[in-house]
């Protein structure tokens, strides 16, 4: 059953204003399902830039699957060019955002660029403007399901501290949001609708931060990891609870 | 250098510090992509340089990743790059 944001392009806290019909009834009246899963999360998972083959640990491919199921991801389309160390977030019924990465094995040539895709077809990238620093491991990237955030990174021999935001929807590219406690790249960003959260990277840093979407400025302190990390994946998301870190460097 | 199976958790709602979640399916993996979730379940893709593993977790309840499958060309990683929607 299709979700009524990707039917009639309308959020769902709008419907009863706009139609006059209360939420529990839209199945009925409609037809259709009304979502109240958050913006950040989606019935498709898409994965930037991952290499193709064995020995190649960068690239440009993107690949997709379904949520609801187990089963082997396929082809999406590509990025405008082979890279690693980038990271993205996305917006349900929308668009998924890819920034920053390098493109060579030796870190230098890092990106600033900023592309996206339309999350509810296929196809390639498409330019969405630039982050405020070019910067690889990491950045590290979360969102709102409007709002995405990129938080850390490595500038060739310089771990930086940058937080950059960017609108999901907008192709203007980043500005600068304020700085984390500690410079970092490796680390994993995450979002719930009211807050971003990055936690750990390099120095194998045990420390979580957070800002508010809605409110430039430095991160605050949020708590610590079970133990410090980098490299860690993480931004598997409800407003309930959120795995920040899996896996990663511990020695 | 060793890497870890470990996967934490925190409400976001609040402060505090991270509790244990459970494991992943690979007892030592890093630059796996996260990212993933439709509010229910939640997948990790990929990881350190050839890793092409697919696996999930349900996120309300704590515990180990399953395999879910495989990424496309059966040798990924270094990503950190998932997204929903």
């Amino acid at each position: 059953m299709p979700d009524v944001k990707n039917v009639m392009s309308v959020d769902a806290g709008d419907i009863k204003n706009i139609m006059g019909v209360e939420a529990g009834d839209i199945k009925n009246v409609m037809g259709v399902d009304l979502s109240t899963a958050p913006a950040y999360t989606g019935l498709r998972f898409i994965c930037f830039g991952s290499g193709t083959t064995a020995s190649a640990d960068w690239g440009n491919a993107i690949d997709y699957k379904a949520s609801t199921s187990n089963g082997n991801a396929s082809d999406f389309g590509d990025m405008s060019e082979a890279m690693n160390h980038g990271s993205a977030a996305g917006s349900q019924g929308g668009r998924a955002v890819h920034g920053g990465g390098a493109i060579s094995p030796s870190y230098t040539a890092v990106r600033n660029n900023i592309e996206y895709v339309t999350i509810a077809s296929t196809g390639n990238t498409t330019d969405a403007g630039d982050l405020s620093v070019a910067r690889s491991e990491g950045p590290s990237c979360g969102g709102n399901g409007t709002t995405a955030i990129w938080a850390g990174g490595y500038i060739q021999y310089e771990y930086v501290n940058t937080m950059d935001y960017m609108a999901i929807s907008s192709t203007g590219g980043a500005s600068d949001f304020g700085d984390l406690n500690n410079s970092a790249g490796l680390g994993n960003g995450s979002g719930s609708l009211t807050r971003f959260l990055h936690s750990g990277g390099t120095s194998l840093l045990d420390v979580i931060d957070y800002v508010a979407f809605d409110t430039t400025g430095n991160a605050s302190d949020f708590g610590n990891l079970v133990a410090g990390v980098r490299s860690n994946a993480g931004g598997i998301a409800t407003e309930a609870r959120i795995i920040n870190s899996a896996g990663g460097t511990i020695t | 250098m060793a890497n870890t199976d470990r996967m934490d958790y925190v409400n976001p709602a609040s402060t505090g510090n991270a509790s244990d979640f459970g494991d992943l399916v690979q007892a030592s993996i890093r630059y796996a992509s996260g990212g993933f979730s439709d509010n229910t379940r939640g997948e990790i893709w990929g990881g350190s340089n050839t890793d092409d593993t697919i696996q999930y977790v349900t996120i309300a309840s704590a515990g180990d990743a399953t395999d879910a499958g495989n990424m496309i060309a059966g040798a990924r990683g270094r990503s950190f790059s998932g997204a929903s929607g």
